[in-house]
């Protein structure tokens, strides 16, 4: 992977979710949880803002297979320090 | 200082003596000794400290705090920061001439009232019970006495005799502060070169200062010497020294009036005067040179209403209580606020109810005072250019983008056009005030003079801000990583770290910008790039950021450059037409694809000239199939024949945007500029799959009507008419045979009658417009069964449902928007020929 964009300007981390703003991202947070939704924001710190979120919260100790809890929500705020990925879905 | 082996049991006068002004380290510092003290005489340290027993080294400072209120208090109240810095003449005018207007009003003379009335908390805290009982009955007395002098000297030796012993000496002070809480430090400093000479003039000085506000109580009940009675030698000579630092406006009322009518105080008695009392006193002042406004304002209204009592008051604490200067009392008007709290003696006038509420108020001010003196104004100036240096900004359009929106939608009144230089600092400011609800702000009547202080704290702030260092100036200082700077929109961050990957990037083109030519031109020998996703991404995002800037400069100046937007647009870079691969299309065409690339379209028009505009048209004429909304947004490709819902948003995003932006590009376009345009469609297109589309179909109607329209206006050369007829017959036979495709198949999808316009209908009609006879024959043939499916529909619809009949209504005038193009109108049960 290069470290100059197309126009030859210098990439940093962060342009990565930049480049996801407006788009689909799941975001993967501690406490076995992840969440769904459309990047309307972040900063330095991963605090994030997602709209029309969807929220999965995986059920430790049970059957492995249990269907997660699902919570949906119009917009959000994660906070950073919980976030441990950011994925873009196509 | 070292009291070891000092003899505890014998000397405790002295010891208490030498003690007081530091008590409170004392007992902190030797724990236990305290406690040998003889107190016997000390019957009225309570009085004086307050309970000191149990203050120990886990003092609680708000309780403390109270009982030292008064002190605090009088100073906020009596000292006005907004006069001090402005010196208003208004202010102090007002002021003095209520001083002096009490002085010389009948209202000395006047009898007493009953009691001393009302007095504010504090004075109420320092008072015991029993103080007020032994003022309630010297009253009477002291009517007898009427010593003018006794009274004078109170003030004068009080400070004397405490300065030593008390705590607070600060607020016993006070009264001859009061008068002179307007003047900054330096008038003070300014008199006391003068020595003891200096001093006493100055303590003279001090004295009459509180006479005007206290005058009324000094001598109470007529009981005031007369005037110019017993005029004082060496006060009188020396007063013209005193007042020297003093504004003039203060000087004079003070001056006269005293040579004029006041006793003075023998000068014996003012002799005296410590030179601690001078040097406490400009303490003060100087940690408290201004006056509360707020309190000013409520002065003036005191020192009217209550002239009477003051009186009272001022007599007492001569007679039983030395130590508590009258003066303290009497001057110190703003203490008794309209409402403080009148717990002096019981006021019986108050009914309960008015009681309960001042005792209500009394409570809440005295919550609010107990950590009040904590900052001193310096301290307070500092916070608040902190502040204002957060909320100033040379770019308020970038830091405070909303907020200077907000202003530019809802334009406030200028009232005063005068203040226009200033208004942007005045607008700061009084923001400020409103704000924080400061308390030198608004609400009161000072709102001008804080005004005016707070404009130049604004002032101070800008000025600080601008020599704040900019980013860029420290860049990479520092081993740790680069020292940031914050500002409103992005406080401040300790270290800024780049990545490293990033930074040596950075060098390496810094380095050497040939080996990046070198790079580009082999890139575009590969003649045709593949852009990845993140490619379009990061192509996206660089626009949306270039585009910013560019709104960002535009507001600054009108002259914006604008290539390096139009650079990060990609419009030229790679030449495409539809049906290429996927990655390979030209990017900005893939960069449409994307919502926010549409959001951005209408504000990235605004800076493209009308020839960039013309060039992005045109390449997406050639590439309309490369789009979504187009390549998926056919029902046709579809087995369900309904297009999906990602792409049918895609597509309402289209016509909120893109197609809005589209139509007022075409405005500007020429004839032969948009013959030549339908021309590239249909070359690159194929236009029968394109009319299937929502989107298609409304970029055929956009050219086709500004073509018509600009035919019609009829300047139009013979070339570019017939270059016309032969672009629309090209057009039309690409769509001959299948027009009834443009109607999906499931017409509730596109308009259940909810929708005032029909992109269908529309688009048959502008082509019927533009077309003869046979072109208008062949299409109604084609859609004749659509026109009789909609007149069904409508009919459908019972008149008598009132909730959907609107429906109907809509159906049919989509419907007759293209028949009325032929001279036809339809209702719901025939079609007839127009009634012109």
């Amino acid at each position: 992977m290069s470290n100059t964009d197309v126009d030859g300007n210098p990439q940093e981390p962060f342009d990565l979710v930049r480049y996801q703003l407006d788009e689909l991202v799941l975001v993967k947070l501690r406490g076995a949880r992840e969440m769904k939704g459309r990047l309307q924001g972040y900063d330095s710190h991963c605090n994030m803002v997602l709209s029309d979120a969807v929220e999965y919260i995986y059920d430790l100790g049970e059957e492995v297979n249990s269907n997660p809890t699902v919570k949906k929500s119009e917009m959000v705020f994660v906070r950073g320090d919980s976030v441990i990925l950011i994925n873009p879905i196509n | 200082m070292s009291f070891f082996g000092f003899n505890t049991s014998g000397g405790g006068q002295n010891y208490q003596e030498a003690l007081k002004p530091e008590s409170y380290d004392f007992q902190e510092t030797y724990d236990g000794l305290g406690d040998e003290l003889d107190e016997a005489d000390d019957a009225l340290n309570d009085e004086t400290f307050g309970n000191t027993e149990d203050i120990r080294k886990d003092f609680n400072f708000q309780q403390a705090m109270t009982s030292r209120g008064v002190e605090y208090e009088d100073r906020r109240q009596g000292l006005s920061y907004a006069q001090a810095a402005s010196h208003a003449a208004t202010n102090d005018e007002e002021f003095m001439q209520d001083l002096w207007g009490t002085s010389n009003t009948p209202g000395q003379s006047r009898p007493k009232p009953a009691e001393p009335v009302v007095n504010d908390p504090q004075q109420k805290k320092v008072l015991s019970l029993e103080e007020i009982e032994a003022q309630l009955t010297s009253i009477d007395q002291q009517q007898m006495q009427s010593q003018a002098q006794q009274q004078f000297v109170a003030p004068g030796m009080i400070p004397s005799a405490q300065y030593g012993g008390y705590v607070m000496p600060p607020s016993q002070f006070l009264p001859p502060q009061v008068p002179y809480g307007q003047f900054p430090g330096p008038a003070l400093s300014a008199a006391l070169p003068n020595n003891v000479q200096g001093n006493i003039s100055g303590f003279s000085g001090a004295a009459p200062g509180s006479a005007p506000g206290g005058v009324p109580g000094m001598f109470p009940n007529g009981v005031q010497p007369p005037p110019g009675n017993i005029n004082p030698n060496t006060t009188v000579n020396n007063q013209p020294v005193v007042p020297q630092g003093l504004p003039q406006e203060q000087q004079m009322p003070i001056q006269v009036p005293l040579g004029a009518q006041k006793s003075q105080p023998a000068p014996e008695t003012l002799g005296n005067v410590p030179i601690n009392a001078q040097a406490s006193r400009k303490v003060d002042l100087s940690q408290f040179p201004v006056l509360g406004s707020k309190d000013a304002g409520s002065v003036q209204v005191q020192h009217q209403g209550h002239q009477g009592q003051q009186p009272q008051e001022q007599g007492h604490p001569q007679q039983g209580y030395p130590h508590i200067p009258k003066g303290h009392y009497h001057s110190h008007p703003p203490h008794r606020g309209p409402g403080g709290p009148q717990s002096h003696p019981p006021n019986v006038e108050l009914t309960e109810e008015q009681q309960a509420k001042l005792a209500k108020r009394h409570e809440k001010v005295s919550r609010i005072m107990g950590c009040s003196g904590i900052m001193n104004p310096k301290d307070k100036d500092f916070v608040t250019r902190f502040q204002l240096s957060q909320i100033v900004t040379d770019d308020p359009y970038n830091e405070d983008f909303y907020a200077q929106v907000f202003k530019v939608i809802h334009p406030k009144a200028n009232t005063n056009p005068l203040l226009e230089h200033s208004q942007q600092n005045n607008s700061i400011a009084q923001a400020y005030l409103d704000q924080s609800g400061h308390r030198l702000g608004g609400r009161y009547k000072r709102a001008d003079v804080a005004l005016q202080r707070m404009q130049q704290q604004v002032q101070k702030a800008v000025t600080v801000a601008k020599e704040r260092p900019k980013l860029t100036q420290y860049a990479r200082e520092g081993a740790l990583g680069k020292i940031s700077f914050g500002n409103g929109k992005k406080p401040r961050q300790q270290l800024e770290i780049i990545s490293k990957a990033a930074q040596k990037e950075l060098e390496k083109q810094n380095a050497g910008n040939d080996s990046g030519s070198t790079k580009d031109d082999a890139s575009s020998e590969n003649s045709l790039k593949k852009y990845s996703k993140k490619d379009i991404m990061r192509i996206l995002e660089n626009i949306i950021s270039n585009l910013m800037k560019v709104e960002s400069e535009s507001r600054v100046s009108h002259d914006v450059n604008t290539t390096e937007l139009w650079e990060s647009l990609h419009v030229l870079s790679q030449p495409s037409t539809s049906g290429d691969n996927e990655e390979e299309v030209n990017p900005f065409i893939q960069c449409l694809n994307h919502n926010k690339a549409l959001k951005i379209l209408s504000r990235l028009f605004k800076f493209l000239t009308r020839e960039q505009i013309l060039t992005i048209v045109t390449l997406l004429m050639s590439n309309l199939e490369n789009l979504t909304v187009i390549k998926y947004g056919s029902y046709t490709i579809y087995e369900d024949k309904k297009v999906p819902e990602h792409v049918s948003k895609l597509v309402g995003a289209y016509s909120l945007t893109f197609s809005k932006v589209l139509m007022n590009a075409v405005q500007e376009f020429k004839f032969n500029e948009i013959i030549g345009l339908l021309v590239i469609l249909i070359e690159h297109n194929n236009v029968s799959f394109v009319s299937t589309t929502k989107i298609g179909l409304s970029i055929l109607t956009t050219l086709l009507s500004r073509a018509e329209l600009i035919r019609g206006e009829g300047s139009i050369s013979a070339t570019d008419l017939s270059e016309w007829s032969s672009c629309y017959d090209e057009l039309f036979t690409s769509l001959e045979s299948r027009i009834s495709a443009i109607f999906p198949p499931h017409p509730d999808d596109v308009d259940d009658g909810s929708a005032r316009e029909n992109y269908v209908w529309q688009f048959l009609a502008t082509l019927s417009l533009g077309g003869k006879l046979t072109h208008q024959r062949i299409i109604v043939d084609e859609v004749r069964d659509e026109i009789f499916r909609v007149m069904n529909r409508a009919k459908a619809i019972d008149n008598s449902d009132m909730v959907n009949i609107y429906k109907k209504q809509n159906l049919l005038n989509n419907l007759n928007m293209y028949l009325v193009v032929m001279g036809l109108v339809a209702d719901e049960n025939e079609i007839k020929e127009l009634q012109v």
